[in-house]
């Protein structure tokens, strides 16, 4: 046997020779990007706009020739990853990623859930990461590598508190919350301390679990706490079962919702329950202008339908990934050395002006940036009623 | 196979196992200096992490209609093509010539070295290959660790459904409490975290005592998994079914009304614990653990499946009654059983807890569970090396036609239907695999004579 395998191991050895031999590439020859999204799984309609965002803006850059970068121009790609809305799906999507494809920036995870873990990975392996829609503090807490692309809830709860007592003049407010559900909790959490806090009222403080489809008994006691305002900041799947029910059992105060609400589906689902409803956002679609306008067009003519603040927040991620590594100067094709230099120009970016407002990052890595509260209207379009900022903005 | 010549079918045959795992090892070391270079030299761009099929399948546009489809395929099949040339010469070629060669020495070797030796010699050498093959791309190592998790967690409920044959649906609820007990612990000993504070340990500690935590988050689901036989194992049939789910959503909703722990937002800060093991010494220590944990779950199944006791429990299977009166005590052994396999679906959470960093109680609900008996029955219900053929299987499955999208789930339940139509026993029927390879051929056992020239099993 021996004698007869030694020439194929010769053979072998040569050609191992002459392929150690080889130079490698020199340089990238394209830029990868990753998208790390929720394509299957519970929230399937947020790794579709997650998809679609991207997939535009990749577009237009590469229409231009590629992203310029230090007097080079690169064409731009995208790998598309599906995290199956898990957190172990997310970690083996980064995973992959980062150590199988050698992305430059992963955008994604969304849903904290998934970003969370995400996030664990593009930090251990030093890869930037930015997540366009997660709004759980921990996703960026004690991680340079991670950045995110909307504000958070410690922010949102107050603007919403703050609206209702303001603009709507509640003293007395309800709250309808998943347990369960991390975001939902946090979210009414911030509010009912806000709320409290400026002197207002919670009344009636419910709960319910994921995937409850009844609320009567919850609803039955918010109306007997006669509040001024309902604010449940759940997802579009679960809201038009809950304005319903609650409209149907006589409750009549406005019902105040968080950017979860903001999707392309709520009003197919909802109907005319909703109209007249209002939520705090991260943009309007209804009347916008600019750039803004350009890029919902653009969408809609390819997609058919008006895309939601996850599709806004995906299409700006993308533009601040370009800008940082832009801002990079030079693409060594080490990827160490770029991945380095695109996350220190990542935390150096200040006042980019997005489709979803003008941006900073702050030492986390989380953007000081204003909300939208949105008034879904007569035509049920979601429209501008109101802008939000942190103090110090405009 | 039967096209063959002869010869070569009984050289093969005559190579004993631990000479074709040398052979691995020889292929990932030679991945690992080549892998890259050839990648990119046949046009892979890289090295492929699961010998292609996942970058092939990746190739295919899926968005655009049967159109897209269609015209993707070529694409799909000039990949899987050149992956198909880096497969033979990195693993396929490697891998024969150096088990070849390796042969005759090997079985020497093996021959001179008492059983016990030669088991440690074959569990080193696979551990050595992983490990070389996984460093390479760590997204490998990674589904390595899943499969290890999931052969735990599949090896485990066989015992209870395949082996003991009820049913039992809330599997994912002990991996939870596993999970969350053990994390909670090293978390709390061994880095400074929000809630916890500063570490309680010296890091050195961190090595020794992160096995002990492990099995301490067995034990807590092997006293949860106590605490539903006892009740449960009154009655027979489906009533265990209903008892796990609803146990799998208490313990879903207990850990989402523990503030302390994060309620639904989840755990984390097991990384960190990671990292303090690995300051210490920097070995992948996580991949160490999951190997070991599986090794003696195999090892401590086996035995008890095969034990006096064990019997009692395929014996409750066939028919209740008749062990009864066979002097089985069938309740004390239903409820060992289920005790035995809460704790290593314990075990099992422990570990996935820290290969992922994170944890919230949405990812262990029913789904989780389904998985696992998917695997079960996949597999082949009372066969261990099913469960570990099924577990690997099926994880790798998950993670190389992840590029399909939605579509994945589609084909991978459509194979299971088929499965259960054409083969209801699952891959190995009940069977296991050393019912069709002796452990004499592989090498792990002695001959029981000194055969010279050692004749292979006849057709």
């Amino acid at each position: 046997m021996f004698k007869k395998a030694l020439p194929l191991i010769v053979v072998l050895s040569a050609a191992a020779l002459v392929l150690t031999a080889c130079p490698t590439a020199k340089g990238p020859s394209e830029i990868l990007i990753g998208i790390n999204a929720e394509m299957t799984g519970d929230i399937p309609k947020v790794g579709e706009g997650t998809k679609y965002a991207a997939e535009i803006a990749v577009e237009e850059i590469n229409s231009a020739g590629g992203l310029e970068v230090g007097g080079k121009k690169y064409p731009v790609k995208i790998i598309i990853e599906d995290n199956e809305s898990t957190a172990e799906g997310a970690t083996a999507a980064a995973t992959k990623l980062i150590t199988q494809d050698n992305v430059l920036i992963m955008i994604g995870a969304q849903a904290s859930k998934q970003a969370i873990p995400a996030g664990q990975v593009a930090n251990d392996n030093e890869c930037p990461m930015i997540s366009p829609w997660s709004t759980n503090p921990r996703t960026t807490l004690d991680r340079p590598w991670v950045f995110r692309g909307c504000f958070l809830d410690p922010f949102q709860g107050p603007v919403d508190a703050k609206f209702a007592m303001d603009e709507l003049g509640a003293k007395k407010a309800a709250v309808l919350y998943d347990v369960a559900s991390d975001y939902p909790k946090g979210l009414a959490e911030e509010f009912k301390k806000a709320f409290e806090a400026m002197g207002g009222q919670v009344v009636a403080f419910e709960t319910f679990t994921t995937k409850d489809k009844d609320f009567s008994a919850q609803l039955t006691k918010i109306k007997a706490a006669e509040p001024d305002v309902l604010f449940t900041p759940q997802y579009y799947d679960e809201v038009p079962l809950i304005v319903k029910q609650a409209r149907e059992l006589g409750i009549t105060c406005p019902i105040l919702g968080s950017d979860s609400w903001g999707s392309a589906e709520l009003m197919k689902l909802c109907g005319d329950a909703c109209k007249g409803s209002f939520f705090s956002t991260h943009y309007a679609a209804a009347g916008a202008k600019g750039k803004t306008k350009e890029f919902i067009d653009k969408y809609n003519a390819k997609y058919g339908y008006v895309p939601d603040d996850v599709g806004a927040l995906t299409y700006d991620t993308m533009y601040i990934a370009f800008k940082a590594i832009q801002d990079c100067g030079k693409l060594t094709g080490d990827l160490k050395t770029d991945r380095k230099c695109v996350c220190d120009a990542l935390a150096k970016i200040k006042n980019f002006e997005g489709i979803t407002g003008r941006m900073t990052f702050t030492e986390e890595g989380d953007p000081i940036k204003c909300a939208v509260i949105v008034k879904i209207n007569d035509a049920g379009e979601f429209e501008f009623y109101k802008s939000a900022c942190p103090e110090g903005m405009e | 196979m039967a096209q063959l010549p002869r010869r070569i079918r009984e050289f093969l045959g005559r190579i004993p196992l631990l000479a074709y795992l040398l052979g691995f090892l020889a292929a990932t070391g030679i991945e690992s200096i080549l892998g890259k270079t050839l990648g990119l030299l046949i046009g892979l761009g890289g090295v492929p992490a699961f010998f292609g099929i996942t970058d092939s399948l990746s190739r295919l546009v899926l968005d655009k209609g049967l159109g897209g489809v269609l015209l993707s395929l070529p694409s799909v099949f000039i990949y899987f093509v050149l992956a198909l040339v880096y497969d033979v010469l990195i693993y396929i070629l490697p891998v024969f010539i150096v088990a070849g060669l390796l042969s005759r020495p090997v079985r020497w070797f093996v021959s001179t070295l008492p059983e016990w030796l030669t088991g440690f010699i074959h569990m080193v050498t696979l551990f050595l290959s992983l490990w070389t093959w996984g460093g390479l791309v760590e997204y490998r190592l990674l589904v390595v660790m899943y499969i290890g998790v999931n052969i735990i967690m599949t090896t485990s409920l066989n015992l209870i459904n395949g082996y003991m044959g009820e049913f039992s649906c809330g599997h994912a609820g002990f991996m939870a409490v596993g999970a969350y007990v053990s994390s909670v612990l090293t978390v709390w000993l061994f880095t400074q975290d929000d809630v916890f504070g500063a570490p309680v340990l010296r890091a050195g500690w961190s090595v020794i005592l992160f096995p002990l935590i492990l099995v301490v988050g067995g034990i807590a689901a092997a006293i949860m998994g106590l605490l539903v036989a006892f009740p449960s194992f009154k009655t027979r049939g489906d009533y265990l079914a209903i008892v796990t789910i609803s146990v799998n959503f208490i313990i879903k909703s207990a850990i989402e009304n523990i503030e302390k722990i994060g309620g639904p937002r989840g755990f984390m800060g097991m990384k960190g614990v990671l990292r303090t093991m690995e300051s210490v010494l920097n070995v992948p220590w996580l991949l160490i653990w999951t190997f070991i944990g599986v090794l003696v779950t195999l090892v401590v199944i086996h035995n008890f499946v095969s034990s006096t006791k064990g019997k009692g429990v395929v014996a409750i299977r066939e028919d209740e009654i008749a062990a009864e009166l066979m002097s089985v005590n069938t309740r004390h052994t239903k409820i060992l059983a289920f005790t035995i396999s809460s704790f290593f679906a314990g075990i099992a959470g422990g570990l996935f807890a820290h290969v992922l960093g994170y944890i919230n109680p949405g990812t262990f609900t029913i789904f989780k569970s389904t998985e696992s008996l998917v695997m079960v029955y996949l597999g082949g219900m009372g066969s261990i090396s099913g469960s570990v053929l099924s577990a690997g299987i099926f994880t790798l499955a998950m993670e190389a036609l992840r590029p399909l999208e939605v579509w994945k789930k589609v084909l991978i339940w459509l194979l299971l239907i088929l499965l259960m139509m054409f083969r209801r026993e699952g891959i190995m029927g009940g069977k296991e695999l050393t019912d069709f390879v002796s452990l004499e051929r592989l090498g792990l056992r002695r001959p029981v004579k000194e055969v010279k020239g050692y004749a292979p099993a006849a057709d």
